[in-house]
């Protein structure tokens, strides 16, 4: 039988030797990792939600006309097709309201160019943000805070752990940006091969 | 404070039935007490035979009731007859398969006189309902838990490292592992049709892996919980895929449950000792119980079944293939005779797989169709089962992550337990499923 006071002991041993290493290590290994998620995987696909809100948050390109919408903007409008400063930021599965938060941003800036190009349908008539993963990155601006409203979480701003389910999906867009298996994506825009071939045809 | 905690663990899922639990815990408790009392044998038995009457009774309304009633009307409109019962709309209590065998093993035990009755109900409650092996085991025996439910518990620093290791080793095969292949496995099963050979094979063997990962997943995470807090449950698995034969496979999984069938029910009904013939009518006995016990449904007795045959064939030609492999030399490369026949008992355990996963006959004859009809062509769709080529890959990884632990030491006992635990937590957050499915287990 063991005495109080090594039960005491032990979980200090446990504390000191075990509960505290490990937090350090999963917080210091998980800052590092996050940052080096965050710059070489999320944000280098064009392709991915969390790169466009980012891109729409911090990037001011004054000569370039924006595409908003959902996947049917995504799937739909090619840039390069249209013309030379054209940056698709449809995503898919969102709403009128997440539309709306692109405008807003888009507004806010200074631009040499009056023209936004909109995809709306009735699909998007909905309200909801859609996939979360592409808000958490930029989790810590007030705009996106605003914009998920009752959908944010607060271990968002914990690195690391807030990505936990989702980074596979950042690396499934960034794989489909880099290999292009099936579809070409092109500034934002994302085109299944077989559509872009008929399209190149017509 | 445990009954509580674990009183408050049941009642989390439907709090209703923590009323069926309380009637087998009370009728169980007063069954040990008049057991331990009665001198007369006869008398005894009739104690004993009416404790085990209840629980089975409890089984048969809430898990068996249905298929029963189901398979009774079927037999009948083949005879003709159009009898029309009531089916009740009831969801099956959580882990009642589990808890009742738990509960008869210490009624069996008083009455063969090797575990006295308890006389605290507190304590006896506690045996039954103790939270972390509640739902899905291991089914303990009284004589392993009562005496450590009287012990003063304290925290003890290598019972919490053990513990922990075991905890996150479990969410380890639980979150990354068993959630990662069933992504795979469920789209396939869901349509068969839609998948080729190739994919229906990936399919049927990711889902022998899952089905191991995700119970002993559980266990590992049971055993852990029970651990940290200084109690000791009962190993459930040992690496039952790297058994050599099906009866070691039936010595390396579900220890717990396996052992259960063997004490109560092969060994009564004459076990290995009322000569060869009765022998083998035993094991099919149990087999067939045993694929019952797992669920309503006839897959599973066809699933017991299978396990059965396979037990008796191997039992059979034990001496056959040991004097063909003297005859052709074989047995001079015991290395690739083990690995030949784990790669065989992996093959007849994954086929009987099947008829364990699939909803229905139909279902498992659609895959096994698809498994023989020779389509390997190689569509990716298909191949990815429409899961999209990186689950696949990492369908893959986990698996090889899985193959990786079984460098660890057996049972998680490190000298320094840091870096496991690190490595380990890195690896489910970063491949962890989210909102993955609930465990398996859960449903029997």
């Amino acid at each position: 039988m063991q005495e109080p006071n090594s039960s005491i002991s032990s979980f200090k041993q446990f504390l000191l030797k075990i509960l505290l290493p490990l937090i350090l290590i999963i917080g210091a290994g998980g800052y590092v990792f996050n940052y080096l998620f965050e710059q070489q995987i999320v944000f280098k696909s064009q392709g991915c939600g969390a790169y466009k809100v980012n891109r729409i948050l911090y990037t001011t390109a004054p000569d370039e006309i924006p595409i908003f919408g959902s996947s049917r903007a995504e799937g739909g409008l090619l840039p390069d097709s249209i013309g030379k400063n054209y940056f698709n930021y449809g995503i898919s599965a969102t709403k009128y309201n997440v539309t709306l938060f692109f405008l807003e941003q888009e507004c806010m800036k200074k631009k040499n160019t009056p023209w936004i190009l909109l995809n709306l349908d009735l699909n998007g008539l909905e309200y909801g943000p859609g996939d979360l993963s592409n808000y958490i990155p930029n989790s810590g601006s007030e705009p996106v805070r605003a914009l998920l409203d009752s959908y944010y979480m607060a271990y968002f701003r914990i690195p690391f752990i807030r990505y936990y389910g989702c980074f596979e999906t950042y690396l499934r867009s960034y794989m489909n940006d880099k290999l292009e298996l099936k579809k070409v994506n092109n500034k934002g825009a994302s085109i299944e091969k077989k559509h872009h071939a008929q399209r190149a045809i017509c | 404070m445990l009954l509580v905690a674990s009183c408050f663990f049941y009642m989390f899922f439907k709090p209703v039935y923590i009323l069926i639990l309380a009637f087998t815990i009370v009728i169980d408790y007063v069954a040990g007490i008049m057991l331990e009392n009665e001198p007369d044998k006869k008398k005894k038995k009739k104690y004993l035979v009416f404790s085990i009457l209840a629980n089975v009774g409890v089984l048969a309304v809430f898990k068996y009731y249905n298929f029963l009633d189901g398979s009774f009307t079927s037999l009948a409109s083949l005879g003709g007859l159009k009898i029309n019962i009531p089916y009740l709309s009831i969801l099956l209590p959580i882990g009642l398969s589990f808890h009742t065998f738990q509960a008869m093993s210490y009624t069996i035990e008083v009455y063969r006189g090797h575990q006295k009755a308890e006389r605290h109900f507190g304590i006896y409650a506690l045996y039954v309902m103790f939270y972390p092996q509640l739902v899905a085991g291991p089914i303990e025996r009284p004589q392993n838990m009562i005496h450590q439910f009287y012990a003063r518990h304290q925290f003890n620093y290598n019972n919490a490292v053990h513990g922990l290791n075991l905890i996150v080793y479990g969410l380890f095969k639980k979150i990354v592992v068993a959630d990662r292949l069933s992504e795979y496995v469920n789209q396939v099963y869901l349509h068969p049709a839609n998948a080729n050979s190739f994919s229906v094979l990936l399919a049927v063997c990711f889902f022998s892996i899952q089905i191991y990962c995700d119970f002993s997943g559980y266990s590992d995470i049971a055993r852990g919980t029970a651990r940290v807090m200084g109690f000791d449950l009962m190993i459930n698995f040992n690496r039952p895929y790297l058994s050599t034969s099906i009866s070691e496979f039936w010595t390396r999984w579900h220890i717990s449950l396996s052992t259960w069938f063997r004490d109560y029910l092969y060994i009564p009904l004459g076990g290995n000792r009322a000569g060869k013939w009765r022998m083998y009518r035993n094991l099919l006995i149990v087999f067939l119980v045993s694929g019952l016990w797992h669920g309503a449904r006839w897959t599973f007795v066809v699933w017991g079944a299978l396990h059965g045959m396979y037990t008796l064939f191997g039992l059979l030609t034990r001496t056959s293939w040991t004097k063909l492999a003297a005859a052709t030399g074989f047995n001079r490369l015991p290395a690739l005779q083990t690995i030949l026949s784990r790669l065989v008992v992996f093959v007849l355990v994954t086929f009987a797989w099947i008829f364990f996963r699939a909803e229905s006959f139909s279902k498992a004859s659609a895959m096994i169709h698809k498994l023989f009809a020779g389509d390997y062509s190689s569509n990716l769709v298909q191949l990815s089962a429409e899961k999209g080529p990186l689950n696949l890959v990492l369908s893959f990884f986990v698996i090889g992550l899985l193959l990786l632990s079984y460098k660890l030491p057996y049972d998680l006992k490190l000298k320094n337990s840091l870096p496991f635990l690190a490595i380990t937590t890195f690896i489910i957050i970063i491949l962890g499923k989210y909102a993955g499915a609930e465990f398996i287990y859960f449903q029997f």
